[in-house]
């Protein structure tokens, strides 16, 4: 059964078989973190606990890298301005983040904070050069299109400049998470934070056994969060600028 | 008939990045008068759409001078382009109204007469349709409502007509002819098609290259509708083609 939602003429749902592997992607990394708590006798509360407080600092940086991301992009892709911008950017990218660690760990402490400034770094520039990159492929025409009818301020942005550049920026968004999910483990290691995964990674690090499932337990998630949500709006973003 | 736009001596060259420069036009003269079917016929490469842009204001960097007649602003002006230039995230509906949206003159009444204009184009089964789903000539029927819905008082189009099969231009072309004589317009438009240009146009810029330049400029007389098979259009279709062979 399809439910179709004409105006759009995107097939929403391939009703059943959509609901089973939902509720497959997020019941099953939930039931192996159960048996994965009782077979190592770690508390469930120490376990969701610790998910929890990495993918909630994750969510964070996500939104922050988002928005910071497709701004600078949106502003400095074109123009005089990306000429001044643009190898400043490049700059910046290659900077070794994890040599300023120490500077941000005195500046914020062994905090939230501190994991997120180093997640935002690990995640903002793959978002920003896919957006530019997107934003560069605009077809000429179309510029001229909508520079001949006077479409400008937040009406270009709703009508041309975002849905132009969503599909670098699911693509960017996909690479970033890609890189934050290293980031926060080693970042919050090395600062020595008491909760969340890296915490928990530490503290059993004498025992393979519990290492192999907590890695493979984060595999799941990160398959199950692209599965339902990033991969289904790439392909939905590359249908959208398709001509 | 009154002068809207008047052309002096307009120059355009293109650097590349290697800073080789090209002289796409040079020293063109002319002036358009109100309400008519105006068209720069000429080979590929002969600076017809680098003048149209020109005109229009999407390429605003040219040596030479410009006059529009004080009532003619660039809010007027709407354009059709060769390859459409619908965006594809918006609907034939989202795409229409787009100038509109543009220029916040949006209301109920002009949303009234715009639906007239799609139904009357035929696209009132195709508003919700996303411009990937139709066919090159619907395409470019959204390309030419759009550029109407605004009530432009100048149209250009860029070879609106090239990238359709013979049989759907035909139609487009009649079309075309038919919304001009209900509106009254002036239309600019570029093509390298001999006949279309006879069949359309009221005058006829022909123009070579390298640089471009408006070698003479043919009043077209042939009454309306414009007869394709007679000897007076073979005729003209003949002279046009040798003009455009010797001087190119």
């Amino acid at each position: 059964m399809y439910i179709s939602n004409k105006k759009h003429h995107h097939i929403v749902y391939k009703m059943h078989w959509h609901m089973i592997m939902t509720v497959f992607l997020v019941v099953t990394p939930v039931v192996f973190f159960l048996l994965f708590a009782k077979m190592t006798n770690i508390t469930i509360y120490t376990l969701f606990t610790d998910i929890g407080i990495s993918l909630i600092r994750m969510i964070i940086a996500f939104i922050i890298s988002i928005i910071l991301g497709w701004g600078l992009a949106v502003l400095f892709y074109h123009g005089k301005s990306s000429i001044i911008a643009l190898p400043i950017f490049d700059v910046l990218q290659s900077i070794p983040t994890f040599a300023a660690l120490p500077l941000a760990v005195m500046y914020w402490g062994k905090s939230s904070t501190t994991v997120i400034f180093f997640l935002v770094l690990a995640m903002i520039w793959p978002i920003l050069f896919s957006v530019i990159s997107s934003l560069k492929l605009i077809k000429n025409e179309y510029q001229e299109a909508i520079k001949i009818y006077g479409l400008k301020g937040w009406k270009l942005i709703r009508y041309f400049t975002f849905p132009a550049s969503v599909p670098g920026l699911i693509t960017g968004a996909i690479v970033g998470l890609g890189e934050a999910w290293e980031a926060i483990i080693a970042t919050e290691i090395i600062i020595g934070m008491n909760t969340g995964l890296g915490p928990f990674f530490k503290s059993f690090a004498n025992n393979p056994k519990i290492t192999t499932f907590g890695i493979f337990g984060l595999l799941m998630i990160i398959f199950s969060i692209n599965k339902i949500f990033l991969l289904p709006l790439l392909d939905r973003s590359h249908s959208l600028v398709e001509e | 008939m009154s002068t809207i736009i008047t052309q002096k001596n307009i120059s355009k060259v293109f650097k590349d990045f290697r800073g080789h420069t090209f002289q796409a036009l040079h020293d063109i003269n002319l002036t358009i008068e109100e309400g008519e079917f105006f068209i720069f016929l000429g080979p590929s490469g002969c600076g017809k759409s680098t003048l149209l842009r020109i005109i229009s204001g999407l390429e605003p960097k040219f040596k030479g001078s410009q006059i529009f007649r004080d009532d003619i602003h660039k809010e007027d002006f709407s354009f059709v382009f060769q390859q459409f230039a619908l965006l594809p995230w918006l609907t034939v509906e989202e795409n229409i109204f787009l100038g509109l949206q543009a220029r916040n003159t949006l209301t109920t009444d002009k949303k009234k007469e715009v639906l007239e204009l799609i139904k009357s184009l035929g696209l009132e089964k195709f508003i919700n349709e996303y411009p990937k789903e139709l066919s090159g000539g619907m395409k470019q029927r959204v390309g030419i409502a759009r550029a109407l819905a605004i009530n432009p008082k100048v149209i250009f189009l860029d070879e609106p007509f090239s990238a359709l099969d013979s049989f759907t231009a035909k139609i487009l072309r009649e079309e075309l002819l038919s919304i001009w004589h209900e509106r009254k317009m002036t239309i600019i438009m570029v093509t390298h098609n001999i006949e279309e240009a006879i069949q359309l146009g009221d005058r006829i810029g022909v123009m070579s290259s390298r640089p471009g330049t408006i070698n003479t400029i043919k009043i077209n007389t042939l009454p309306r509708p414009r007869e394709l098979r007679s000897k007076e259009f073979f005729e003209m279709e003949d002279n046009l083609t040798k003009l455009i062979i010797i001087k190119d």
